[in-house]
């Protein structure tokens, strides 16, 4: 399950952050259609924040048809962003595995190898939401 | 969201037995100890008195048997020298016993100022009053549950007490009753003033406590007003009842009778005492006003209703003042 | 989402959960509140702020019945604290100095609320206290002043209240027990639409946290209502002197330099040339602290003629 984290200096409005952080799990995957989202019970007690924020955050993704509220149940994940499809799966994985094992026999080790992924990771996501932060203030750009 | 399932509150559960409850829990783990102390403290106080009254009978009884007469002759060192001996002891024993209610009567203030008056100036002077009204529980449900407990054991205690000291004064040997008692400032330590005596003076703590709002100005007060009160009952005691008046031959001042004021009666006029000075008072009749011995058990009783309305004023102002700190 | 109705806008929300008309409360010559009109939904997390003494804890003294009014009235959801009795078990008040029975230990303190509370959560108390690793059988006499008030908090919330007023709570806690007994309030805030009122003077401590906002100065409401409603009706100018400010009504006006730096509540279009942007939280609070003279807005009470004027 995602977990959100809020940073409160970061001049973005903390609805927006959740909305953003939501957004970018479903870019990368880590959520796929039929996830569910924490509670806002659960949002609150680990970030410290308004519920309401959490509300507003989830009815933004919730009209962008994003993620869809049962009731009763909790609040699930409809569709996904990007072209994290199934297909692609194994093709990335085969590419992934053949570039593993270059980087072992260079002479990495599974730490180095992790810390360079999430560097790669990390740079990309920077720059997945450098538009959204631009568009903040506003609506999100896509709808 | 799970918001629709709450997480299964444990509804009141079925309490069963007399554990207590509520702020009455909250009182007896506050209180338990000192009313342990008290009720030890109590015990001790019964089981000495029960042992002096039983002195008393060994020396009564050696005493009679020596047959000591002050005008015995004979042997005048042995028999003078124990029989002295035997009746200082004696009335060494009875005086004992005096003193003994004489200490009884000032117990009540102490445990109103320790068990009413400083509880409640505490909590307040801590601040623990806004914690406490801010549970589900009225400052009236709160305040009257607080003191119920302790007045209730103070009451059983000081009853069994005081009936023991009225047994061992005038009930167990009505023929040699220590009249002496009568009338005087220890009958406040016997049935039934001394157990309303307890509440009044739970009732006066009660009141201070609310007032001053600080534990040691709090103690302080209720010492001195229970002082008051003691010194106020001795003072308006003989006039809860009618004196009787009578007129004695010389010498024959009436016995079992707690004399209030006399004098000589000089050509049908009473004079005061002071007239003694210059008059031959033994040779003449006098005059007396007094309470009998069979008023004295009537009095008891007045001076206990007097008490009881007092604790009942006191304890609606508590609860004015209460209204006003909530206001 | 299937959470409860949470926090809407006061005037559409039939019964206000925490209500003052015409509020007064005098400590003998002294005013501690004069006639404070206020309207909190139901469900909302307010933030009470204003300086020391400004009667932020006389507000809540009100509000949890424990003291009466000199004049007006304080309603909590519809009812009057301290009189209807039906109110008391709603209502969780935790007093800046949280008293406690030192003597007690930190089980017995929570036995205290569960005999005196008839809707205790024993689960959700002892929650709050072991997520601090308080020990159950410690005396709370024994405690640091942090701990003591987690105890505190853990005797409010597990009295299960439908109002909670809360006087400084996180004054003396460290900033990770702050951060866990916040989310500890929120996530009952989220899960039973508890009203939140909480004072005091640390503002970043509501950054995030609160949605409705009340400050008090000298005794008397200067800004009440939602947060965004009250910083939307503000923006920030900065810009060259000669711009006009008419006809805004300008709160602060500060020289920076050749230009000007101004706190406006705008009526109307914003002069060209003037960079405007939106003020946050501290700054606006900041502003109205300064100015005393600065008129009041208040959007929580319909026949406000503030209302008017923003």
């Amino acid at each position: 399950m995602i977990e959100y984290r809020i940073d409160r200096r970061s001049g973005v409005a903390t609805y927006q952050q959740i909305v953003q952080q939501t957004k970018q799990a479903l870019r990368l995957g880590l959520l796929q259609p039929g996830d569910k989202l924490p509670t806002a019970r659960e949002v609150v007690e680990a970030t410290a924040i308004n519920p309401n924020t959490v509300l507003k955050a989830y009815r933004e993704l919730e009209r962008e048809g994003l993620v869809e509220p049962r009731p009763g149940l909790g609040t699930f994940v409809q569709r996904s962003l990007g072209n994290a499809d199934a297909t692609g799966d194994a093709a990335l994985r085969a590419e992934l595995s053949t570039w593993v094992d270059r980087a072992f026999a260079t002479g990495l080790d599974r730490e180095d190898v992790t810390a360079l992924v999430s560097a790669v990771l990390d740079a990309r996501e920077q720059r997945t939401s450098a538009p959204a932060d631009r568009a903040g203030g506003g609506r999100e750009g896509t709808r | 969201m799970t918001t629709a399932a709450l997480p299964a509150r444990s509804g009141p559960a079925v309490r069963r037995g007399l554990r207590p409850r509520g702020v009455t829990w909250l009182t007896w783990r506050q209180t338990r100890l000192a009313l342990l102390v008290v009720t030890l403290g109590y015990l001790a106080a019964l089981a000495y008195l029960l042992y002096q009254r039983h002195q008393l009978d060994v020396m009564q009884a050696r005493y009679s048997g020596l047959q000591c007469d002050s005008t015995t002759r004979g042997t005048v060192s042995e028999i003078v020298g124990e029989c002295g001996r035997t009746g200082m002891a004696l009335a060494a024993t009875a005086n004992s016993l005096h003193e003994f209610a004489s200490y009884a009567a000032v117990v009540p203030g102490l445990l109103g100022a320790a068990l009413a008056a400083q509880p409640l100036a505490a909590d307040f002077e801590h601040g623990r009053h806004l914690l406490l009204w801010s549970q589900s529980v009225s400052p009236r449900r709160w305040f009257t549950q607080r003191l119920v407990l302790p007045a209730a054991v103070l009451v059983v205690l000081s009853t069994a007490l005081s009936a023991a000291m009225r047994w061992a004064a005038f009930w167990s040997h009505p023929a040699s009753s220590m009249n002496d008692l009568a009338f005087a400032f220890p009958s406040d330590a016997m049935v039934p003033v001394y157990p309303l005596l307890t509440l009044t003076a739970i009732a006066l703590g009660a009141l201070v406590g609310l007032l001053w709002r600080r534990v040691i100005p709090a103690l302080g007060t209720t010492l001195a007003l229970y002082g008051a009160l003691l010194y106020g009952i001795e003072k308006v005691r003989p006039y809860l009842l009618p004196f009787r008046r009578t007129v004695f031959a010389p010498g024959a001042m009436p016995g079992d009778a707690w004399a209030y004021d006399f004098g000589p009666v000089v050509h049908g006029k009473d004079l005061p005492y002071s007239a003694c000075d210059h008059l031959a008072c033994e040779n003449l009749s006098n005059w007396t006003v007094y309470h009998s011995l069979s008023q004295f058990g009537p009095m008891l009783w007045v001076e206990t209703g007097v008490l009881a309305v007092l604790t009942v004023g006191l304890v609606a102002l508590a609860y004015r003042r209460l209204l006003a700190v909530t206001r | 989402m299937t959470g409860q109705p949470r926090a809407g806008d006061a005037r559409t929300t039939p019964e206000a959960a925490f209500a003052a008309t015409g509020l007064s409360r005098r400590y003998r010559r002294r005013w501690a509140l004069r006639d404070c009109d206020f309207a909190i939904p139901a469900g909302a997390v307010c933030g009470l702020v204003g300086p020391n003494g400004s009667g932020k804890s006389t507000l809540l003294t009100l509000g949890a019945g424990l003291q009466q009014p000199t004049a007006g009235e304080v309603r909590v959801h519809g009812l009057r604290p301290g009189l209807d009795a039906v109110l008391r078990e709603r209502i969780a008040f935790v007093a800046q100095d949280k008293p406690l029975y030192p003597r007690l230990t930190v089980a017995e303190t929570l036995r205290l609320g569960r005999e005196l509370n008839p809707r205790w959560d024993q689960d959700l108390a002892l929650e709050v206290v072991q997520q601090g690793g308080l020990s159950l059988t410690g005396r709370v006499g024994e405690l640091s002043g942090g701990q003591r008030s987690r105890v505190a908090l853990a005797l409010a919330l597990g009295k299960r209240p439908d109002v909670l007023l809360l006087d400084e709570p996180m004054s003396d806690l460290d900033p990770l027990s702050r951060h866990q007994l916040m989310g500890t309030l929120m996530g009952q805030a989220a899960e039973h639409g508890t009203t939140v009122v909480i004072s005091t003077h640390i503002l970043s401590e509501l950054d995030g946290v609160i949605d409705h906002l009340l400050l008090v100065d000298d005794g008397q409401v200067r800004l009440a209502g939602p947060v965004e409603e009250i910083l939307g009706a503000h923006l920030l100018l900065d810009g060259p002197e000669s711009l006009p400010l008419e006809p805004h009504t300008v709160l602060e006006l500060r020289r920076t330099g050749r230009g000007v730096s101004a706190l406006v509540r705008p009526d109307g279009p914003v002069a060209e040339g003037w960079r405007a942007e939106p003020p946050d939280l501290e700054q606006l609070l900041l502003a109205y602290l300064r100015s005393p003279g600065a008129a009041s807005l208040n959007t929580t009470v319909p026949s406000s003629p503030m209302e008017v004027a923003a």
